[in-house]
């Protein structure tokens, strides 16, 4: 059974790369290249978790976490951001928004699909 | 010879005196005996008087007679007073001479000599008599003479040595009082010398008593403040910090003693109520009057906000810096894992190579942004009771692969008995894990390295052995500087940041704790981080953002099903400086709980799916809700909501209808309690 995992990602290359490597770890991945995107896909893809990128254009990961964390109908969706931020205050909001927790740029391509199933519980 | 001006003055006169003394006995006696041979003189002369007198009569007498005898004529009356007086006169001579025996004869034998009426030897006698007196006369004149010279020395002596001696005490006084006088000058110069400082001074200076009451403040306080210096005095200094008035009470009872002889950071408040960051310098003074405060204060917040901007401009750099190695490192990561077409020799090196020298790109923007943030004082550490061989254990995890790669052994020895530390347990770790991998980096194949640990009084010191080249004590000095690497090759080869140890030594240097190295070249070097027990802290490590820590925004779960209310709670929280998780019942709140960190929670009893009780018995269930403050308000008319989430064991409660103010204020409190 292949989970399904949404991508909202604006940079292409990081895309590509994040993309291949939950592929190698056997996820089902669905793209997204900015926030609104990111909530379309949400709804009608259902995916198992969704990786939201800090920063993207139209809406950023963190509005898109409230969102979906405020419409029940999402809010149970496991949300992960990815980011290459490093302020500790920015890190405990996302937390505070919901996301189960957070993975930095860099990350390791080999060990992505991993460490999302780590903070799945699985 | 005495040293005090007392003992000094003392002796001097006592001197003077014990010399003006004699000399003035001596003059005293001088004059005396003057007056004596005054009196010989005077004795002497009265002498010849009568003697003169006695020859006058004589002479008459003696006349009368011849008269008599030529021409019969009785001698008159006159000549018998003569006679009758002649006898006095020579009783007197007798008794005024009666020292001189010579006199005495011949008194004697002038005696006779009348008695036969023979006059002419009478004369002789008279004669010899007056000329023994002028010559007793002239000696004594003489001996006159010379007292009269001896006392008029001794009095000429006497006046000038009481001349010098006064000269000498005008003189004294007048050094004494010179001296005085300059040593005031030069008190009342350097106090005021002393006062234009304080007045120039360009950090505001405050004084205070021991309650805390303002004593003194210079022009620059005033203008940092904005009150006026009157309006200042006698005010408790609490009017001067930005806090409620009982955390200000709280804090005063406190001080000075955490931020005595530091600096430290508060938020003030002007006169017009605007705050601000202050710097305070404390240090205490003691007087007369008993124990002073004094306080260098600075408004800091321009400060701040440079220190913002830096760790702001190096996080949107380090930001801008991952972003294009993210995808570098990705892309080289999968395809050398993947495709075999390029596993072939000549380009998988080129490709390794790409991949390893972006690792270390990574690795230094990483150190970097770490040591940036450690400088902005930004790093909180999160300080818990750790166990130390627990703390090593998990440590070295990461560090076993790099060893075996190396082909170096580590060995670990545990401490004696289990001992608690009171640590950041991840940034602990990343220093352990930097010594250790250093300590691999350098050791020898085959090589081992050495984790012991020691119980010291205070705390606990691990060292970390290697027996490599060693350090020699030039390169020591520099060793804990940012991007230092020693000359050797070895560690360029393995990427070094060159900041692992500077990193290291803030890091420890916030836990309150030490980091040293003993090194011989040749022999190997011994790396000790010395960190104190979870009981005794002798040094609050994060002095100065200790006090303004409670200022940053503290998260708050708010679970009110009323969404009218929980909006104006939710606006009157945010505007506090909380940051807000709105709930609209109990299981939404339990998931945010749950899934997030939070340092407050706010519960309405009643709420539908899942109400107040429930949550408050959950969180206080866990590890992390053990002891978060949980203010309850509830609309519920009987005192049992009260009682029973008392007894779940919340932190205070609330009735409604409940005010922001009300709730801010409790939220305050049990979060500084």
């Amino acid at each position: 059974m292949s989970l399904k995992a949404l991508l909202a990602e604006d940079d292409p290359d990081i895309q590509l790369v994040a993309r291949l490597s939950l592929k190698r770890a056997g996820f089902q991945v669905v793209l997204a290249t900015n926030g609104a995107e990111a909530l379309q896909q949400v709804s009608s893809e259902r995916p198992d978790v969704a990786l939201l990128d800090w920063m993207m254009p139209e809406l950023d990961g963190l509005e898109v976490c409230r969102r979906l964390k405020a419409d029940p109908a999402t809010a149970a969706i496991p949300v992960i951001f990815l980011t290459a931020r490093s302020q500790e205050q920015e890190l405990k909001t996302g937390l505070r928004m919901g996301a189960i927790g957070y993975i930095t740029k860099p990350f390791d391509a080999l060990t992505l699909g991993d460490r999302v199933k780590e903070l799945l519980g699985l | 010879m005495p040293q005090s001006l007392k003992g000094r003055t003392l002796l001097g006169a006592t001197l003077a005196f014990l010399v003006l003394g004699a000399i003035a006995a001596l003059a005293f006696r001088n004059t005396e005996l003057l007056s004596d041979a005054d009196v010989w003189v005077s004795h002497t002369h009265d002498v010849i008087q009568l003697i003169e007198s006695a020859r006058v009569t004589v002479a008459r007498t003696a006349l009368a007679d011849t008269r008599q005898l030529r021409d019969g004529t009785p001698p008159g009356p006159a000549i018998e007073q003569d006679r009758f007086r002649l006898r006095g006169t020579l009783a007197s001579l007798t008794s005024l001479t009666a020292d001189n025996p010579d006199q005495q004869r011949r008194l004697a034998a002038l005696s006779t000599d009348l008695t036969r009426q023979a006059s002419e030897p009478a004369l002789a006698v008279l004669s010899e008599m007056l000329l023994d007196e002028n010559r007793l006369l002239t000696d004594r004149l003489e001996a006159r003479q010379r007292n009269a010279h001896a006392a008029s020395q001794t009095l000429a002596s006497l006046s000038v040595v009481g001349g010098l001696v006064l000269a000498g005490a005008f003189f004294f006084i007048y050094r004494q009082t010179q001296a005085q006088l300059r040593a005031e000058q030069a008190r009342a110069s350097s106090e005021h010398r002393t006062a234009v400082i304080v007045e120039r001074m360009v950090a505001g200076l405050i004084t205070t008593n021991e309650r805390g009451r303002i004593e003194s403040v210079n022009p620059a306080a005033v203008a940092i403040f904005g009150y006026r210096p009157d309006e200042l005095m006698g005010r408790s200094i609490r009017i001067l910090m930005s806090m409620s008035d009982e955390r200000a009470t709280a804090a005063l009872q406190a001080m000075p003693g955490p931020a005595l002889g530091r600096v430290t950071e508060w938020e003030a408040r002007r006169k017009d109520g605007s705050t601000f960051p202050m710097e305070l310098s404390l240090f205490e003074f003691p007087t007369e009057t008993g124990r002073h405060f004094a306080g260098n204060v600075r408004d800091i917040s321009e400060r701040r906000e440079v220190d913002r901007m830096k760790s702001e401009f190096v996080s949107v750099v380090s930001h801008e810096l991952r972003t294009p190695l993210t995808s570098v490192r990705g892309a080289l990561q999968i395809v050398l894992d993947e495709a075999p077409v390029f596993q072939d020799p000549e380009h998988a090196p080129l490709l390794q190579i790409a991949l390893k020298n972006c690792e270390r790109l990574i690795r230094i923007i990483n150190d970097i942004l770490d040591v940036s943030k450690i400088e902005a004082g930004q790093v909180q550490l999160k300080l818990e009771p750790c166990d130390t061989a627990e703390l090593i254990r998990s440590s070295l995890e990461t560090s076993g692969e790099m060893a075996r790669a190396a082909g170096v052994r580590i060995v670990v020895e545990p401490p004696e008995k289990p001992a608690v530390v009171r640590v950041d347990p991840d940034r602990f770790s990343q220093v352990l894990t930097n010594l250790v991998s250093n300590a691999i980096k350098f050791s020898p194949v085959d090589g081992v390295v050495t984790v012991t640990t020691h119980l010291g009084k205070r705390g606990v010191a691990i060292s970390v052995r290697d027996r490599g080249p060693g350090i020699s004590d030039k390169d020591i000095k520099v060793l804990f500087n940012k991007f230092k690497q020693l000359d050797s090759s070895p560690t360029r080869a393995r990427g070094g940041s060159g900041l692992g140890l500077a990193i290291s030594k803030a890091l420890i240097e916030e836990h309150g704790g030490t980091i040293s190295v003993e090194s011989m070249v040749g022999q190997g070097s011994v790396f000790t981080v010395k960190v104190p027990y979870a009981e005794s802290l002798e040094r609050a490590p994060s002095g100065p953002y200790r006090v303004s820590a409670r200022r940053s925004s503290a998260s708050v779960i708010l679970a009110e099903d009323d969404s009218d209310l929980r909006e104006v709670l939710a606006q009157a929280l945010s505007r506090s400086g909380f940051t807000v998780a709105p709930a609209s019942n109990g299981r939404v709140a339990r998931t945010l709980f749950d899934t997030g960190h939070y340092d407050a929670m706010v519960v309405d009893l009643h709420m539908p799916v899942a109400d107040g009780f429930g949550l408050i018995e959950h969180v206080r269930r866990t590890a992390h809700g053990m002891k978060m403050p949980i203010v309850v308000i509830s609309g519920s008319n009987s005192g049992l909501g009260e009682t029973r989430s008392m007894a779940l064991g919340a932190t205070s409660f609330l009735p409604k209808p409940v005010t922001t103010d009300e709730l801010v204020t409790e939220l305050y409190r049990t979060l500084d309690a």
